[in-house]
């Protein structure tokens, strides 16, 4: 279902498969998987990967609701602690962002165009679709039973590190069982750009994501599609934006659209995350991409302090030498900000530390733990602050 | 294609009748560490150890595990890296603060655990040798909340360290003081 842009094209609109407050029969197959899904969101609400900030759930169940209209409360959305770009749906509703999502996302249309992307998964049943598929059934046992093995036979790296995570509801989540169709995945799309067209909001942002997110990609020499199952199981990004051009193009020439993105609201709201959010993104050490990223996050004029932190803290474990002067630029950058963190100094402490530069050293981890008495390596702090000359 | 299916097969069988060695009390020499437990322990099969490193467990290697890792030199990864996770390396002039962000990073990256509490850092001495303790809590993704206790040391510009991993609740609590006398016994071999 390649949409080829063209003059011609019109945009038919798309309709749910049921209606709002739906419950499976409890004589389908549908209905075991949504039991499955539903224990498995009794667990989420209480998991350590749950970013629980009862502001940001309430601003994305209000994004939601914008667009859901009558299947607001059908759909519910929870903020999960992962860095990789990820959003998810289950069978049963149970929608999941990832905080590395949030980060990439530069306002409120561009978050409701993915959250409208997933909706429309739900709405036409792309999740039981896949499932009832005969095919895809013998492949989900086939993978099932060589996931069990193919984990003990490359050595079982998780294996006394915790659990497996072999658990079903996980596995589907994650995409490594069934993805939905590329087809589906074309009609999602379509789906979220009709519900933020109808939510008035600017409908070029669905496009806007996949083109920055190539950027990033370009700016790690990446191809985009590149060892990541996401991407290798939906659409082409490239065809992605094709389609999503020509639906904007053609929803243009019959409807009034708007081009309301919220900005300074969405920013508002996803703030409370981004320390974690950001320290997690660096966590994977992959540089060029997260600088490339990160640059981009201080464009929104938000926690201008913990970005120039993290840009500082960038540059002084990439350790290339002709980007050295960056380290202590953004660090100093960092501190004409209200909102920076007191580990700027602890920071400066380290290098000037190593540096055997001590009086300045003592000075910075003073000044931490002066702003964070109760820090967790206070003693080690100490330590450094008595072992230096 | 049928060799592929018997050797899954055999994989999978093998799991389920995996020979645990006991690890007796008294005086043990684990790669780099020379220890002493008091209690028994059971050595975790190579195949079944995280990264098929030396690890030692009581209760099975879900549950709680010891996982001593030595031995890493300058620009080596603290885990075997694998093709398709690039992972962050040692350098022999990192502080202990250092450390931590080097061993955080691996674990997010080859386990995709991610730290959920800090505990305390702080200074301590394995045998001889000037090193640092760290406790912390982490999730992954089958989102069992868990606790760990690092003890590392760099000697002869390599790092050591032994990690102690288990359960938040019950096995963690349970076993920490046994670990910590272990930690304490230890001496890291010039």
């Amino acid at each position: 279902m390649l949409v080829i842009p063209s003059a011609s094209y019109s945009f038919e609109r798309l309709t749910p498969e049921f209606g709002s407050n739906y419950a499976p029969n409890l004589a389908k197959t549908e209905a075991g998987l949504w039991m499955e899904f539903s224990d498995h969101e009794n667990q989420l609400k209480n998991s350590p990967v749950r970013i629980n900030d009862i502001d940001l759930d309430g601003y994305l169940k209000e994004v939601l609701c914008k667009l859901a209209l009558e299947y607001c409360e059908d759909v519910r959305v929870y903020v999960i602690r992962n860095p990789y770009f990820n959003a998810s749906m289950a069978p049963n509703g149970m929608m999941q962002v990832h905080t590395g999502f949030l980060l990439r996302v530069e306002n409120e249309a561009q978050l409701a165009s993915v959250l409208g992307h997933e909706i429309g998964h739900f709405l036409k049943r792309h999740s039981i679709k896949s499932m009832e598929d005969t095919n895809t059934k013998s492949s989900f046992f086939a993978f099932l039973s060589l996931g069990v093995v193919g984990a003990v036979a490359s050595g079982n790296m998780n294996a006394d590190f915790g659990r497996s995570t072999l658990d079903l509801s996980n596995l589907i989540l994650t995409g490594s069982i069934f993805s939905y169709s590329r087809d589906n995945e074309r009609e999602a799309d379509k789906y979220g750009i009709q519900l933020l067209n109808d939510a008035k909001l600017d409908i070029n942002a669905a496009k806007e994501i996949w083109v920055n997110l190539i950027e990033e990609k370009k700016a790690a020499s990446e191809d985009i599609t590149a060892g990541s199952y996401f991407y290798a199981t939906h659409p082409d990004p490239g065809e992605r934006i094709n389609n999503l051009e020509s639906h904007a193009i053609a929803l243009n020439r019959t409807s009034q659209t708007s081009i309301i993105k919220n900005k300074e609201t969405y920013w508002e709201k996803i703030s409370p995350i981004l320390p974690i959010a950001l320290k997690d993104e660096l966590n994977l050490r992959q540089f060029e991409q997260t600088e490339y990223l990160f640059k981009k996050l201080l464009n929104n004029n938000v926690s201008l302090g913990l970005i120039h932190f993290y840009l500082g803290e960038l540059y002084r474990l990439k350790e290339i030498e002709e980007e050295e002067h960056l380290i202590k630029e953004h660090y100093n950058k960092a501190t004409e900000y209200e909102d920076y963190p007191a580990e700027v100094h602890r920071s400066l402490g380290l290098i000037d530390y190593k540096a055997r530069n001590y009086p300045e050293a003592k000075g910075h981890f003073n000044k931490y733990l002066n702003m964070k008495p109760d820090a967790h390596d206070k003693e080690m702090i100490e330590f450094y602050i008595n072992t230096g000359a | 294609m049928k060799a592929r299916i018997f050797l899954l097969f055999f994989a999978l069988l093998s799991t389920s009748c995996m020979q645990h060695t006991v690890v007796t009390s008294g005086q043990q020499t684990v790669k780099s560490f020379i220890i002493n437990p008091t209690n028994q322990w059971n050595l975790i099969p190579k195949q079944f150890s995280f990264a098929g490193l030396p690890a030692w467990t009581v209760d099975g290697g879900s549950l709680n595990s010891l996982i001593f890792i030595s031995e890493i030199s300058h620009g080596d990864t603290l885990l075997p890296s694998t093709n398709d996770k690039k992972l962050d390396t040692y350098d022999k002039d990192m502080l202990p603060n250092e450390i931590i962000e080097f061993i955080e990073s691996t674990l997010l990256i080859y386990t995709d655990a991610k730290i959920t509490n800090r505990g305390t850092l702080r200074p301590i001495k394995i045998g001889v040798d000037q090193g640092f303790e760290f406790e912390f809590e982490f999730v992954k993704n089958d989102e069992v909340p868990r606790k760990a206790y690092i003890a590392a040391a760099s000697k002869n510009e390599m790092l050591h360290l032994i990690l102690f991993q288990a359960t938040k609740i019950h096995y963690y609590g349970h076993l920490i003081d046994d670990v910590k006398n272990i930690i304490s016994s230890a001496v890291i071999k010039t």
